[in-house]
């Protein structure tokens, strides 16, 4: 195998686990907004405001 | 489920064999697969902004929210254009396939003209079809939608799994892949611009937001769910094209990727139809869900961002016009179809599909722009279903990856670049000329309630709003000394916001509140100035004050302010950094100085802007008081105080007031007032003004000494000009 088809194949895995994660992360983060309302998106952006 | 109809539609199609044409076989997938991380980040901001935002509009809303109705005209331009062309490219989809078919069965020997010819008039035809259903009305659209997109999405997840299954049974095929990328990375650029537009289902989702049920919460999951379920396929269907054959194979010629490259858009067809029994049939029946539902989509969606545009009178009202009898907007059906048939008649198909591809990368860059801007401005009053993590940087990437993807497009096709920017010079154009000075007042949240008549005449005028009922009568006391002092005329403003969830013609609900609150200022400025008054229910408090300073000519607005804010997303409070921004008039703000008499006032200057300072601190102290011109010097020596305050010694004519000057030398200099107001009653100093970019370095000195500071404190910021309109944006 090539260094650039090494290097696409790494890319490539690399980025579907990325948006495997993402997508993960976010569709549960939307049920949490709508299960517990403001507070959990309060929470969120008050750890936001923290690592700032 | 009609978002992903649109997306999992021609793109495909077309893109996988022109991919492997320009970029061989591993760029191929990985054009795919970048291109859906891309898509990812642009969804993530739609599904945010949507969930904040849910209504019907799409970008043309997050852009009227975000930045106001010239960029929203442009966005509903560009989505208008961008998504009649991609129905003229899921059309020619459709013929291209279909009619292959028809060849291959060697039933078209009759046709007296060029296959090319018979795939225009294919596409028309469809094109028409199409154009006639959305016309018979919503009800059909959504049925043969939903109907359609299953077929396609299963049968491309099919040929996926077929092709895993060829390549794990049969490893040689692997060697398809050698050479990854026979033309280099470069050209990879070339062929994600050109696909881009297999990914831009979530604009019809957000088209329709306002039709879902709990849209905060179904918006923003259908948006990255189709996003996921599409990039998955594709990177899958892709793999598939280049195992689909192998060297060897008869009526394979050289590398099996030149091979299914050099049949450029029907590549995948020709590679599918020898992977799978019956291929050939499969495959066009696939195509024939595919394009349909996507032309079906994207002639819905343009139509819906025609209407829009008419709608609001950014284009002739006519626009807008609903047939009597099947109650859709047939003239807004009609321009899409007349668009979508023209460029599907003369441009060639790799054209055909620039075109949609770059007006789409605009749409795209406008909307990441827009996440950004409304979550730093607006954040704190929206009520979000969807907050994206590690913000900014997602729609920063988005930007820039959209921005060269864009540019690198002229290398696929040179006419897709001279259309798209001509399309939106034009649109330019008709805003300047035609829909600027026509379109409505937009913001359909704001409800006049309670007024009384304008006033006539050039007097001086004041407006003071009391946002909070409690607070107003203090606020007012504070500031009668202003109205004396410019002879003025009072406006009394009193914003209640009213829910979401409240219909505005409901709000008379919240009536009492304001009403007691208004009466008894009222009865305390009655004696003293001609005073008038509003009461406004609306959304959005920020919005309801800045239209009522516009339409009222105010020369002054003064506020209260807490000198809290609930959230580090804004300067000094959600209502008080729009109404600073936007408002164009004098404004003063009062934080804890009411109802208090002022000997002793420190006003810290250092510019110009320190003028109108001076002179609201003259108008604040008591007769006899002391005034304190007070300049940290940085060690730079910019400024001159002694001649700045031989500039205003007109101001302290006539009256018996004391100035003093102090200057320090300091490195921290909202320190240094903060130290220096404890022999001081009160502050008075501008709002330093500074531009975006700066803000999110360092903090401005006015919020530092704000937040830091036990005196009473009046914050003042002279009526904008120009040029702080353009330091907004720089």
């Amino acid at each position: 195998m090539t260094a650039t088809a090494l290097t696409g194949c790494i890319i490539v895995g690399a980025v579907v686990i990325f948006i495997n994660v993402l997508v993960f992360w976010s569709s549960r983060t939307i049920d949490r907004i709508a299960k517990n309302g403001s507070q959990h998106l309060r929470a969120i952006l008050r750890e936001r405001r923290g690592e700032r | 489920m009609m978002g992903l109809g649109m997306m999992i539609g021609a793109g495909v199609f077309l893109g996988v064999g022109s991919s492997i044409y320009v970029s061989g076989p591993g760029g191929v997938i990985l054009t795919f697969t970048l291109n859906g991380m891309i898509a990812l980040f642009t969804a993530m901001s739609y599904a945010e902004l949507s969930s904040a935002i849910p209504k019907a509009g799409g970008a043309y809303n997050f852009a009227r929210v975000g930045f106001g109705k010239g960029t929203s005209f442009l966005a509903g331009w560009m989505e208008w254009f961008a998504s009649s062309v991609a129905g003229s490219m899921y059309s020619l989809t459709f013929s291209i396939y279909v009619l292959r078919y028809f060849e291959q069965l060697g039933v078209l020997g009759w046709l007296p003209f060029s296959m090319n010819i018979a795939v225009k008039i294919s596409a028309v035809v469809i094109a028409l079809f199409f154009i006639f259903i959305n016309y018979r009305g919503a009800s059909e659209t959504g049925k043969i939608g939903a109907f359609f997109t299953m077929g396609q999405t299963l049968f491309l997840i099919f040929i996926g799994l077929i092709g895993v299954l060829v390549a794990v049974r049969d490893p040689s095929r692997f060697q398809n892949f050698s050479p990854f990328l026979p033309y280099g990375w470069s050209k990879l650029l070339v062929t994600m611009g050109f696909t881009y537009v297999a990914f831009e289902g979530y604009e019809v989702i957000a088209q329709a937001g306002d039709e879902t049920i709990e849209p905060k919460r179904n918006l923003p999951k259908a948006m990255l769910l189709s996003v996921f379920i599409a990039t998955m396929t594709y990177i899958l269907v892709a793999f598939a094209t280049v195992v689909a054959v192998k060297a060897g194979m008869p009526g394979i010629e050289g590398a099996p990727w030149e091979w299914v490259g050099s049949f450029k858009e029907e590549g995948f067809g020709e590679a599918i139809s020898r992977l799978i029994p019956m291929g050939n049939i499969l495959l066009t029946i696939a195509v024939i869900f595919a394009s349909t539902s996507a032309l079906n989509a994207t002639i819905y969606s343009a139509t819906r961002a025609c209407y829009a545009l008419g709608r609001d009178h950014m284009l002739p009202p006519v626009f807008a016009r609903i047939s009597h009898a099947r109650k859709t907007p047939y003239v807004a059906i009609l321009l899409t179809g007349f668009i979508l048939i023209v460029v599907a008649t003369i441009l060639p198909t790799t054209d055909v599909a620039s075109s949609a591809s770059i007006m789409f990368l605009f749409l795209f860059f406008m909307v990441n722009v827009c996440v950004i801007r409304i979550r730093r401005n607006m954040g704190d009053e929206l009520s979000y279903g969807y907050v994206m993590p590690f913000f900014p940087f997602f729609p920063v990437i988005a930007i820039c990856a959209q921005v060269l993807l864009a540019l690198w497009l002229v290398h696929m096709s040179v006419i897709a670049w001279a259309i798209a920017p001509l399309w939106v010079l034009f649109g330019i154009l008709i805003y300047q000329t035609y829909s600027k000075t026509r379109v409505k007042a937009g913001e359909h949240d704001i409800l006049v309630f309670e007024e009384e008549s304008a006033p006539e005449g050039d007097e001086y005028r004041i407006m003071v709003a009391c946002a909070n009922p409690d607070s107003a009568v203090g606020l007012v006391r504070s500031t009668y000394k202003l109205c004396g002092a410019k002879e003025a005329r009072v406006e009394l403003l009193h914003m209640i916001p009213v829910p979401e969830q409240v219909p505005l013609s409901d709000a008379h609900q919240y009536m009492l509140d304001g009403k007691e609150a208004m009466v008894e200022v009222m009865l305390y400025l009655a004696p003293l100035f001609p005073v008038s008054t509003t009461i406004r229910y609306g959304r959005n408090v920020a919005r309801g004050i800045v239209s009522a300073v516009r339409e009222k000519r105010i020369d002054m607005l003064i506020m209260g302010y807490t000198g809290r804010t609930r959230s580090s997303l804004f300067r000094l409070g959600s209502t008080i950094d729009p109404v600073i921004e936007r408002a164009a008039t004098n404004i003063v703000l009062f934080k804890d100085s009411t109802n208090q008499t002022f000997e002793r006032i420190l006003v810290p200057v250092g510019g110009q802007k320190g003028v109108f300072s001076l002179e609201i601190a003259c108008i604040l102290a008591e007769e006899g008081g002391t005034i304190t011109a007070f300049h940290v010097d940085r060690g730079k020596r910019k400024f001159d105080l002694e001649r700045f305050l031989n500039e205003q010694k007109p101001l302290f004519k006539g009256s018996r007031l004391e100035l003093k000057k102090k200057l320090a030398l300091s490195d921290d200099v909202a320190a240094s007032i903060v130290v220096e107001s404890s022999g001081h009653d009160l502050i008075v100093m501008g709002i330093s003004e500074m531009p975006a970019i700066s803000r999110v370095a360092r903090t401005p000195i006015s919020e530092l000494v704000a937040k830091s500071c036990p005196k009473p404190l009046v914050l003042v910021k002279p009526r904008a000009g120009m040029r702080f309109f353009f330091s907004r944006f720089t």
